[in-house]
């Protein structure tokens, strides 16, 4: 094979543009993963003098330790929001997909919360959770909805949950973006031929829209799912991980690097941690792929 | 093509930009070649600025080749941050720390020990309790002791009126407190009474209060699971299962009944009298109805826990002499007077606390609260930390708190897991 000059020339020029990206992600990104990767066999602590390679023993610590496990557990149970994001997100871009006076107004309105910083977001809502002081009690009170304070965020049995409410308010307008892109992109001829067959509105969504959509679909569940399992913030802020509320992220955060209330900094252990993380996002991300394209490729023979 | 040699030219100024970003950092002003001693402080900044420059300034003075830098950092989070900043290339020369913290620092050994860089002479001249239990560790001295507070109790007299109470009916002992709490629960819609639950082992105080002593003299065993222990543990989580307590206060930090305290919807605050000094600028209306009397304790048993501050060295330091020079020149009597005169705390050096400052009765909420303060850090003790794995010991206790308060487990089986959780760990 031959390569003309000219080729040559633009093949290295696109690498140069590629170099500043790749040396930042280098720096920021790869090398602290490949990092986390060694740390893990390591008994690790900063500036400790004891500081030893330790093989497994990090990983073999892992399983034996409630704590790790329960937040594991809850990173897990954090997925209950990825269907609730896409039912609601969905349905939020039908609304204001429409070429309507104004529309413009409520999508910015919408997409607000997404580019508002978490920890403000977090503050406000862990405000209006308040049990005592909160002003949802309040009116749910007044209103005569409940008859006593609801223990939004000072209970183990709802606090995961109601942390879970300001991830899902907080991720609404990003994905539904990304579904009215989705929508745009359904070509109007199928929606119309459709009609003409005698298709009901809910028979052309159901039938036309949802199967066109799969791809944008397969990408906010992934991207939902793996920004879930990842949560940190509305758990640093609201709940500092009490009332067994710790997910796995802010667990690996605990254990590796605060020291509030004392903590010890195991950084190596935090990054065993890590790697476990990482592989459930691998083998998550990879079995939602594989299914997702499944289920799109049969929608595309209906 | 044309586009292509634009951004060729692009592209250089970008990375030089990127590699522009870290540069700046390490080539701060290194004022002539002066010897420069960073100085850490925990929350001070901006409220006490006059007073800590011309304290630098006389430092200075004495040291002409010397410049001080000082770093203030909000409360929250401090040690992870200062922790952090000695792997980075500006570590700290002394550092302002809260004995709780040391022995995480000892474990890194990221400090210097005093002896002999501090002389006899001025180890000597601190409270020598406060020395002992605040600074010293495993037999060597780590620190310095700074400024003392022992908790008074601050009274919003306008929740007390509402609920028809007066100053006779402010509590002495928490007994009292559980009735006066009753009564402005049922009469207004405010709480009374904000106790911290899980905080820093916040059940060890709660022990401590009543007097069941935590750990035996060695420091190998929990011996806290006694009736006593039980009866204490019962009586916090009744307050809170009875909603005498704010729901909240189940995971709050201690700086939440503050707040809450300032926003006039808390009758009683139990806190370090530093903290009327906020009160007065932050909530002028509450501070006109605060009443201050001396803490509340336990109806047969009397207590008083000092909180303290303390000044380290780090083991960083370029100069041990001059950075403990000063550590011991900022808590020298007279700097720590001056200190004191600008809020409501105590020396730790002994000759200044037995200036008039402290037993003149001024008429004033402060005033009030400085002698009560200065009687309770004579009769004070400070609530040693275990020397090992503080931070699990503290969390064990915190999860077993919450679960004892929400009715999970009881007092009896929270203190007994308590325990045996310790001796786990302190076996370790």
């Amino acid at each position: 094979m031959k390569f003309s000059q000219s080729k040559i020339r633009r093949t290295a020029i696109a690498y140069l543009f590629l170099l500043p990206t790749l040396a930042l992600l280098g720096t920021f990104l790869f090398y602290p993963m490949i990092r986390a990767f060694i740390l893990s066999l390591w008994n690790y602590t900063p500036l400790s003098p004891e500081n030893h390679f330790a093989g497994f023993a990090n990983f073999q610590r892992l399983l034996s330790d409630s704590e790790f496990w329960h937040s594991l557990k809850n990173s897990c149970l954090y997925l209950i929001v990825v269907p609730v994001i896409i039912v609601l997100s969905l349905g939020l871009s039908l609304l204001v997909e429409p070429k309507i006076p104004f529309i413009n107004f409520f999508r910015a309105a919408y997409y607000l919360p997404v580019v508002t910083m978490m920890v403000v977001v977090a503050l406000v809502w862990k405000q209006i959770f308040s049990t005592d002081y909160g002003i949802l009690n309040t009116i749910l009170i007044r209103t005569g909805l409940i008859r006593s304070n609801v223990p939004w965020l000072t209970s183990s049995r709802f606090a995961l949950f109601t942390v879970m409410t300001v991830t899902i308010w907080k991720g609404l307008g990003y994905y539904m973006v990304i579904f009215i892109a989705g929508l745009r992109s359904v070509p109007p001829q199928l929606i119309e031929a459709a009609m003409i067959d005698g298709c009901k509105p809910h028979q052309t969504f159901f039938h036309v829209k949802i199967p066109m959509l799969w791809p944008y679909i397969t990408l906010v569940a992934i991207v939902s799912s793996i920004s879930a399992l990842q949560v940190f913030e509305e758990i640093y802020m609201m709940t500092q991980g009490r009332l067994g509320t710790a997910t796995l992220v802010f667990h690996i955060y605990d254990t590796g690097i605060w020291t509030q209330q004392g903590g010890e900094q195991e950084m190596g252990y935090a990054c065993a941690m890590g790697v476990v993380l990482f592989l459930l996002i691998f083998i998550f991300t990879f079995f939602n792929v594989k299914m997702m394209g499944r289920v799109h490729k049969t929608g595309e023979g209906v | 093509m044309n586009k292509i040699h634009k951004g060729l030219v692009i592209l250089p100024v970008l990375f030089f930009l990127i590699l522009g970003c870290g540069r700046q950092e390490g080539s701060s002003p290194s004022a002539a070649g002066k010897k420069e001693i960073c100085f850490f402080t925990m929350q001070l900044r901006p409220t006490f600025d006059p007073y800590f420059l011309e304290l630098f300034q006389e430092f200075e003075k004495i040291h002409p080749d010397v410049k001080i830098i000082w770093m203030d950092y909000p409360a929250q989070d401090y040690d992870t941050k200062i922790l952090t900043s000695f792997m980075g290339k500006e570590p700290p020369d002394v550092i302002n720390l809260a004995p709780q913290m040391l022995p995480n620092f000892l474990s890194r050994q990221t400090l210097l020990p005093l002896e002999p860089l501090v002389s006899q002479e001025v180890r000597d001249s601190y409270l020598p309790n406060i020395l002992k239990d605040a600074c010293q560790m495993g037999g060597k001295t780590w620190a310095v002791p700074w400024y003392l507070a022992t908790a008074v109790t601050m009274c919003n007299m306008k929740i007390f009126e509402e609920a028809g109470l007066s100053e006779k009916d402010i509590p002495q002992t928490f007994e009292q407190m559980k009735d006066a709490a009753k009564i402005i629960r049922k009469k207004t819609d405010k709480f009374a009474f904000f106790p911290i639950y899980t905080e820093a082992g916040a059940m060890r105080g709660h022990l401590n209060d009543a007097g069941v002593p935590i750990l035996d003299p060695e420091g190998k065993r929990a011996i806290f699971n006694t009736p006593k222990g039980v009866a204490a543990l019962k009586f916090w989580a009744d307050f809170y299962k009875e909603g005498l307590a704010p729901s909240e206060a189940l995971t709050a930090m201690h700086r939440r009944p503050i707040e809450l305290y300032k926003s006039g919807r808390l009758a009683i605050f139990h806190s370090g009298p530093q903290f009327l000094k906020h009160v007065k600028s932050d909530a002028p209306d509450v501070y006109k109805n605060t009443v201050v009397r001396p803490r509340i304790l336990w109806k047969d048993y009397e207590i008083y826990t000092i909180d303290v501050h303390i000044l380290a060295v780090s083991s960083k330091t370029k100069y041990p002499e001059l950075a403990s020079e000063f550590a011991a020149f900022v808590t020298n009597a007279y700097n720590q007077l001056k200190f004191c005169r600008l809020t409501t705390i105590i020396p730790s050096v002994t000759k200044a606390t037995e200036d008039p400052y402290f037993t003149a009765v001024e008429n004033t909420p402060e005033g009030l609260a400085r002698k009560i303060s200065a009687e309770e850090v004579k009769k004070g003790i400070v609530v040693r930390t275990p020397e090992k794995h503080s931070g699990k010991l503290f969390r064990a206790m915190d999860q077993l708190m919450e679960k004892i308060c929400l009715g999970e487990i009881t007092p009896e089986q929270g203190l007994k897991q308590a325990e045996d959780r310790w001796n786990e760990i302190l076996a370790e």
